[in-house]
């Protein structure tokens, strides 16, 4: 790529619509004593803030960018993530 | 990754994340006009981890036609996977992929379903469901949403699927088994929105199994000449095992004001939908 | 090695040698010969490149840029009513900045249908971008568009080409054209090369959304691009009349005939060029001092060619087969705003394929020399050729 030429072009990266973590007014808190592992939260979530820890295959959450939108406390079998408030 | 512009509990941007899971690498995309064009965020960024070509509403399937042409000239082995909202599949973007279709090209196409022109606030496509509220029907949609899998098939493609965001293992098995075959393939995936339908952004993977379960959004696959109904939908075939309707529209704000009548009618809509479907599945057996 | 063809055949034969890869094409007249033409070459095994034989001009310029986007050479052809169904893919493909080659075949725009040549639908696409050349010959077509893919692709540049050349009377009409062989050509085309390419190798996205200050620095950087083009341009046209044919002089983007010494000066593009230098020969036996300066390049366009070419003339007579209708002639338009004379007339005339030849130049430019000797060689005017006695047009001032 010429440096001196400027073209319409991007590169993968995180955080290209900025730190969405501001966004959120509730966030999600998993419960590890009652996460079973599923994956399900990890499956549906939009935005890939749902992480799974190496170490016991439980999730937990990238606050950096979750949005907040629950969907991953509404797909949880066995509740295990509550939306709690951020104020 | 990470950070995109997407609404909360953006369907389509589990759709997206369900695709790489589907189809791995070796692809790009070409993003048609939509919301989709927004989600990648802002310069130096994109947040699709894919080599991406953003294209004019109409561009999508000729665009990848080129591509998919240029990287057999090339030798190299990479699939265009088109990626287009319903207004730039159902509406404008329709006579580009009809001749796409019908030249067979090699590429898949998939169509992110949220049934309205959502970027630009929520107006009514040929994909809106009657009864539906959109800001350019706010007395609600009189028509029924184009039929977009059916004419797909009538194309004589090699691979027509349909698929629900409410549905990952479903979709992305679908996605696989695309990736194996040549030729023109079409998958179409509804993706529910929780600001255009009106439901919480919470509920999004929920509403879109409840479309399923109320036999609104048939799932199957239509592989060289055969249909398979998916798992997911068998129920549908008889109509006594049915989840009811209203259980689906009940949900969403955008029905709020449809009429008993409009209920009738989109019934009736499903119900027809349903025998073509069973027809089309007897003929062959 | 001459052969006689016509403008289409000879635009085949250059894409041909240029080894495009990908070409996407959809009918329209008066362009039609040159896709039956690549059709024909691909069916006998003459040419390997793929056809995409599209639904539309719009997919037409999509599909092309999409094979360009994935690092071929690509190349297409339209004209008309497909290059205004074209124009925003048009626009898209200047926007990505991936060489593209397109030729024009020039054709008058509805309602009503006319199927004559016009210059209207080639100037119309002068804000968008692109790098464009126009024809006055079959052997210019070929030229040009051989230089157009070693233009395009110029590290300095890459922007997309397109050629124009003058419906039917270009595209249709058999002249002698000279083709040079496959090694010629290829001493003077390098291989394929473009700013980026889309693939999984290097993945990178092209065209999301950019801030105002980020866009605002990409259009300049294509505006900045088209004015360094000028010396690409003479610096390809050198080594094309060196390495693969010395015909036409390719060393300046404009020409010119018998201007130097004359007093006045008509400016025109296209192959009407050659009826107007026969009426130039015919007026200078009278003794009128009249020459021409021929525009090949409306995009980059050379604002140092057009002032010194002008510069010391008594009058200039722009001569446009073009309009921006309650306005004036484009290529009018381009040369008011490089150069300022006291007497510089607009001619509107061709328009819809009115015939336009020596005898009706004779009277035109005979017409603006006296009027320039009476400091009255201003202004715009519609000029019907001699046969038509009166024109009646109704219009609301008739009404009064």
């Amino acid at each position: 790529m010429l440096k001196y030429q400027y073209y319409p072009i991007t590169v993968p990266d995180r955080g290209a619509g900025g730190k969405t973590g501001n966004w959120r007014v509730v966030r999600p808190l998993v419960n590890k004593s009652k996460c079973i592992g599923c994956k399900a939260c990890f499956m549906f979530c939009p935005e890939d803030t749902i992480k799974i820890d190496e170490s016991d295959g439980k999730v937990y959450v990238d606050y950096d960018y979750c949005k907040g939108c629950g969907v991953c406390s509404n797909v949880c079998p066995v509740k295990a993530i509550e939306m709690v408030s951020e104020a | 990754m990470s950070g995109t512009s997407a609404c909360p509990g953006c369907p389509e941007n589990m759709a997206m994340r369900m695709l790489g899971m589907g189809l791995g690498k070796d692809i790009a995309l070409i993003v048609v006009a939509g919301c989709s064009s927004v989600i990648q965020g802002l310069a130096p960024k994109n947040s699709y981890n894919y080599p991406v070509v953003n294209i004019a509403f109409a561009a999508g399937p000729a665009t990848a036609s080129g591509m998919a042409r240029a990287y057999k000239a090339r030798n190299r082995n990479v699939v265009p996977v088109v990626w287009a909202g319903d207004g730039g599949t159902a509406d404008i973007g329709f006579a580009s992929l009809s001749g796409a279709a019908e030249r067979n090209e090699d590429i898949i196409y998939v169509v992110v379903d949220n049934e309205a022109y959502m970027n630009t606030g929520g107006h009514k496509s040929g994909s809106t469901p009657l009864g539906a509220y959109t800001l350019t029907t706010p007395e609600g949609k009189k028509q029924n949403k184009k039929n977009l899998p059916f004419i797909m098939i009538e194309h004589n493609i090699p691979y027509v699927a349909t698929a629900s965001v409410g549905y990952p293992h479903d979709y992305i098995e679908k996605l696989r088994k695309a990736k194996q075959i040549s030729g023109f393939r079409y998958i179409h995936v509804l993706t529910p929105d929780p600001y255009g339908w009106m439901f919480d952004p919470s509920r999004t993977a929920e509403v879109a199994k409840l479309a399923v379960q109320t036999c609104y959004w048939p799932l199957f696959e239509y592989e060289n000449g055969k249909l398979k109904i998916s798992d997911e939908s068998l129920h549908c075939l008889d109509k006594r095992t049915r989840r009811p309707l209203r259980d689906f529209l009940s949900v969403q704000g955008r029905f709020k004001r449809i009429t008993e009548e409009e209920v009738k009618m989109l019934e009736n809509y499903i119900d027809s939908l349903w025998e073509k479907l069973m027809k089309l599945y007897e003929n062959q057996s | 090695m001459m052969r006689i063809l016509t403008g289409n055949e000879a635009i085949a034969q250059a894409v041909k040698l240029s080894k495009v890869k990908v070409s996407a094409i959809y009918p329209i007249t008066p362009q039609t010969g040159i896709i039956e033409e690549l059709a024909r070459l691909k069916s006998e095994g003459e040419i390997d490149a793929e056809i995409i034989r599209v639904e539309s001009e719009h997919s037409a310029m999509a599909a092309t840029l999409g094979a360009a986007l994935a690092g071929v050479r690509v190349f297409t052809a339209t004209g008309s009513q497909g290059l205004f169904y074209m124009h925003e893919m048009v626009w898209w493909t200047a926007g990505t900045r991936i060489p593209v080659v397109m030729v024009v075949g020039s054709r008058a725009l509805g309602p009503p249908w006319n199927l004559w040549n016009e210059h209207t639908d080639f100037m119309n696409e002068r804000d968008s971008g692109w790098l464009m050349a126009y024809a006055s010959t079959p052997q210019e077509a070929f030229d040009l568009v051989v230089q157009a893919f070693r233009i395009s692709e110029d590290d300095r540049v890459f922007l997309p080409m397109m050629v124009g050349m003058d419906g039917f009377i270009l595209s249709h009409s058999k002249t002698n054209v000279y083709l040079p062989t496959q090694e010629e050509v290829d001493s003077f085309l390098p291989p394929r090369r473009q700013p980026y390419i889309i693939d999984p190798q290097e993945a990178v996205g092209m065209g999301n959304i950019f801030p105002p200050l980020e866009y605002m620095k990409l259009r300049q950087s294509i505006d900045s691009s088209i004015k360094s083009s000028v010396e690409v341009i003479k610096e390809v046209g050198i080594e094309y009349n060196k390495k693969v044919s010395p015909i036409i002089n390719y060393s300046t983007l404009n020409t010119t005939y018998r201007l130097e010494d004359a007093d006045y000066a008509v400016v025109l593009m296209g192959a009407w060029a050659g009826d107007a230098m026969e009426a130039i020969d015919e007026l200078r036996r009278k003794g009128i001092n009249i020459g021409l300066l021929r525009i090949r390049y409306v995009r980059p366009w050379a604002d140092d060619e057009v002032i010194s070419a002008l510069k010391d003339k008594k009058a200039v007579l722009v001569v446009d087969r073009a309009a921006s209708l309650g306005r004036a002639g484009p290529l009018y338009m381009e040369v008011a705003s490089t150069t300022h004379l006291d007497q510089m007339e607009n001619v509107i005339t061709g328009i819809g394929g009115v015939s336009i030849g020596k005898e009706e130049f004779i009277k035109m430019f005979s017409e603006f020399v006296e009027e320039a000797k009476r400091g009255k060689a201003n202004g715009v005017k519609w000029f019907y050729p001699q046969e038509v006695e009166k024109v009646e047009l109704r219009v609301p001032k008739d009404l009064e």
